[in-house]
């Protein structure tokens, strides 16, 4: 089949699956996420996000978690909780500033080893416009 | 996600040992599947959105799915001659990323591998997406088994460079 003809099915059939996802996400969810607390719901929720202030009793990411749990601004946290007028967590994962950039630098270096062997092995064809394997010995 | 590194090595250290058994497995063929394994973290362009105040993630999301990386590692590999083999060498490469990323602890939810005939959730819960020693781990079994392939064998030569056989 033309490469032409065989790239625009695919590219259609990614655009269909993203935006039946994008329709129809908020009715799977298994507990209401960010954006339906922002606009009030009540009862067990998921919210995540950066912590923005911290004092003696709560922490604040865009709403107030009462929480004695040490954390510090910056730090990423996942709250499982029921929400009334504050949310009182069942669960959280808490991601302190510094461990998650550091994810971000690991991924940067995976990045770069890949390239690297990539390039080892591999060259675009500027004829065929397609990636070939390098010919050459170890 | 365990992070990138992670990924990366994982899919090394998986295609050296199958390598020892599978001729399908050269170092060119490694590097692909290397690549796969990032394929379904193609949703992270949605990083570059955030920064711009946009909320794509409910758009992008299948693509961390095992049909939208299929999908992806398709499209990927028509820029490439033998395709198929290609394909088969991606897809590898983003089961290895899905299987890792099941690890992962979620406080609710988890990843979507039904999509888009279900919608429920899976995760094992064993590991937090920023713990480190999984990439360590996997960095000094990858430097094991890069020092076990290059060891020098008396009258020994061998060409694993070329890709698709």
């Amino acid at each position: 089949m033309n490469r032409f003809v065989l790239c625009s099915i695919l590219v259609a059939c990614l655009l269909v699956l993203s935006t039946y996802h994008y329709l129809n996400h908020d009715r799977h969810e298994a507990y209401p996420e960010n954006e339906e607390v922002i606009n009030g719901v009540e009862g067990t929720v998921s919210v995540s996000g950066t912590v923005v202030d911290r004092s003696d009793e709560a922490f604040t990411l865009r709403l107030t978690i009462i929480s004695l749990v040490p954390v510090a601004s910056g730090d990423k946290v996942e709250v499982l909780g029921v929400l009334g007028d504050e949310l009182i967590p069942e669960e959280m994962i808490i991601s302190t500033k510094w461990s998650h950039h550091a994810i971000y630098l690991r991924s940067l270096l995976g990045l770069a080893l890949v390239l690297i062997v990539f390039v080892k092995y591999w060259t675009f064809d500027r004829r065929s416009l397609r990636f070939v394997p390098k010919r050459k010995r170890e | 996600m365990p992070d990138w590194l992670a990924h990366v090595l994982f899919a090394y250290v998986l295609c050296s040992v199958l390598g020892m058994k599978f001729k399908t497995f050269t170092k060119a063929n490694t590097a692909l599947v290397m690549a796969g394994a990032l394929i379904p973290d193609l949703v992270k362009v949605k990083l570059g959105f955030d920064l711009l105040g946009i909320d794509v993630r409910p758009f992008l999301e299948p693509f961390h799915t095992p049909i939208g990386s299929l999908l992806s590692a398709a499209l990927i590999a028509l820029l490439f001659t033998e395709g198929l083999v290609v394909f088969s060498l991606f897809v590898l490469g983003f089961i290895t990323h899905l299987a890792l990323d099941l690890l992962l602890v979620s406080v609710s939810g988890g990843m979507l591998l039904l999509f888009p005939v279900s919608w429920a959730e899976y995760q094992l819960g064993l590991i937090h997406s920023d713990n480190y020693v999984v990439a360590l781990l996997l960095l000094a079994l990858a430097v094991l088994v890069y020092i076990f392939q290059n060891r020098k064998l008396p009258g020994r030569r061998v060409n694993r460079s070329r890709g698709v056989p």
